[in-house]
């Protein structure tokens, strides 16, 4: 398992990430992390004193060149970081200090940079607010495989439905592998159908 | 460790050092253990968490762990004594020694433990002797199941059980192995780069003095990664290593006395073992191990005088983690070699005494031993 410390540069995926740009819109934590060349080239610098329209103008730059290749999920982000830095009030924009520890968890307080150095989550939300990088830890060990374990027996039926759901996903994505199809159709209603049952 | 030179008083058998004495049925595997890690929804952990929390959280799972049958050891809490036994017993962790009034210890039988506010909120752990990971894991489900139909787990669909260490997401489930391996170490049975192999991509550590290195008469495994695969999984894996490290133990311990150059460095080694006991005076940990383990070693193959439970009875005592409570190195060397000296006339036994006590000169031998004291010491008498 790779450590909880070790975060990758979302631009290069290869060096080890040190500059956390983050940003709190509506709520929400939106973070982009990348290593100091990838920082560099992108034309921020950390290391020095910046406007904030540099600092706009290389995120901006960045923005665009990472839109080519980076999941919807992270674009979104992204986005939501440069409207709210743009916003003629400064929106809920961070200092320098609290982006260099990356997100927060809303509710303990909590930030990424700390849990990564005491290897420690301050509670269970804090796995909601750092679920990015949460996936980016998980994702080599389990290969985006559903939970298998020992779920507890006392579960909110929302969170019984989504084990489920994910446990049909999983063998979905193995029938569409084996080329089985009308398996694939039965378990695509069967997601439906759960969804549906949600609310979803 | 106090300082009290009475013997501590051990509990019927909970923790991972009691369940160290030999299982006649298991030359090689120590104990096993399997252990899971719970916490409770809408509680911040117990590291980040204020005392209020805490004892929120204690007297919550007190009453959940007394209603599925948990016996509280509470009320011992109270006794400073107790603490230090609680220690060496592994009923108490280095967390709940931060926060001693908010946390709790619960027994139920002879094999199952729960902690309540270590690291995580509960814990639940239970050990065997000699190689039972199943009923081990087997224990720990159905405690952890009862427990989980009046308890909200912190816990995510995607994620599993979320931990206050995100290192054990997932299941939150540990198995272990405690294996006695002195002939793989002797005779190098497995290669440096064996070693990977054998051990699956588990994780191994050296007993005696807690470090990564892998070629030691004691050694830990363990699984490090607890999530993407089940807890049967997990458990399989450790198992597996186990079986193969004691089967290669076995070979090797078979192998020594039909290889001559083996065979009489192995006498050499049990000699000099033996001798290192009766006149040590200062041991480091590694060294007290390494002796302890070529004691052992020669009473299982029916070589030496001291009975096998006596010498786990000073391992378990003498375990490392033990000693990182308080005293500085020094002073731990000297009580530990003042407690394994100590043990040993505790016990009485003349076969020890005349093995690990000198008896005073006998009057026909006065001329011999005053030579002796001159420097003129007949050959074997020391090291």
């Amino acid at each position: 398992m790779v450590e909880w410390s070790a975060m990758k540069c979302e631009k290069c995926h290869e060096r080890e990430a040190s500059v956390h740009l983050t940003q709190v819109l509506d709520g929400e934590a939106c973070s982009i992390h990348l290593c100091m060349e990838c920082a560099r080239a992108a034309g921020l610098d950390p290391s020095g004193p910046m406007e904030m329209n540099q600092l706009l103008a290389g995120t901006a730059h960045l923005y665009q060149e990472l839109q080519k290749e980076i999941p919807q999920e992270l674009r979104e982000a992204a986005e939501a970081m440069l409207r709210s830095m743009g916003r003629p009030d400064g929106g809920e924009e961070e200092s320098a200090e609290g982006e260099a520890e990356g997100p927060r968890c809303p509710h303990c307080g909590t930030t990424l940079a700390k849990s990564r150095k005491s290897r420690r989550m301050g509670c269970p939300l804090c796995y909601a607010a750092f679920a990015g990088q949460v996936r980016e830890y998980l994702d080599p060990v389990t290969e985006g495989k559903a939970f298998g374990g020992w779920a507890p027996r006392r579960l909110p039926e929302g969170l019984r439905r989504d084990m489920e759901r994910m446990r049909l996903e999983e063998e979905l994505r193995a029938a569409l592998g084996r080329e089985e199809y009308e398996r694939a159709a039965g378990l695509r209603d069967r997601i439906a159908a759960l969804q549906a049952d949600g609310g979803d | 460790m106090s300082g009290s030179r009475e013997p501590l008083v051990f509990l019927p058998a909970q923790s991972w050092e009691r369940a160290l004495p030999n299982d006649p049925d298991d030359p090689v595997v120590f104990s096993s253990r399997a252990t899971v890690r719970r916490d409770l929804a809408g509680h911040a952990y117990p590291g980040s968490a204020t005392a209020a929390d805490r004892e929120e959280v204690r007297l919550l799972l007190h009453k959940v762990l007394r209603e599925i049958g948990g016996r509280s050891l509470r009320r011992r809490w109270k006794n400073g004594e107790w603490r230090e036994i609680a220690r060496v017993e592994g009923l108490s962790t280095p967390e709940m020694e931060r926060w001693w009034d908010e946390a709790e210890t619960f027994l139920f039988g002879r094999h199952l433990t729960a902690l309540v506010n270590t690291e995580d909120h509960l814990l639940f752990r239970s050990t065997w002797r000699g190689l039972h990971l199943r009923e081990a894991v087997q224990a720990v489900r159905e405690a952890d199941a009862e427990a989980s139909e009046r308890l909200d787990y912190a816990f995510s669909p995607e994620f599993g059980h979320l931990t206050a260490s995100p290192d054990r997401m997932g299941t939150g489930f540990c198995a272990e192995v405690c294996l006695f391996l002195p002939a793989i170490k002797f005779a190098r049975a497995v290669e440096p780069e064996a070693w990977d192999r054998v051990l699956r991509g588990l994780t191994a550590c050296n007993l005696a003095v807690d470090s990564g290195e892998r070629d030691m008469p004691y050694l830990r495994i363990w699984n490090r990664q607890t999530a993407g695969k089940s807890e049967e999984r997990l458990e399989e894996e450790v198992e597996a290593a186990a079986k193969e490290l004691a089967e290669k133990e076995m070979a090797a311990r078979e192998a020594i006395p039909k290889h001559d150059a083996l065979a009489l460095l192995w006498e050499d080694r049990w000699a000099r073992a033996k001798a290192t006991a009766t006149v040590a005076v200062v041991m480091d940990a590694q060294e007290e191990m390494e002796l302890l383990s070529w004691l052992r070693w020669g009473t299982l193959i029916g070589r030496g005088l001291v009975p096998v439970e006596l010498l786990d009875l000073i391992l378990m005592r003498d375990q490392p983690g033990i000693w990182r409570f308080g005293d500085s190195r020094s002073q731990a060397r000297a009580k530990r070699l003042e407690m394994l000296m100590e043990t040993f006339s505790e016990q009485n036994l003349g076969e020890l005494e005349r093995l690990f006590r000198r008896k005073p000169p006998r009057k026909k031998c006065a001329k011999r031993a005053a030579a002796a004291e001159d420097g003129k010491a007949p050959e074997g008498d020391a090291p």
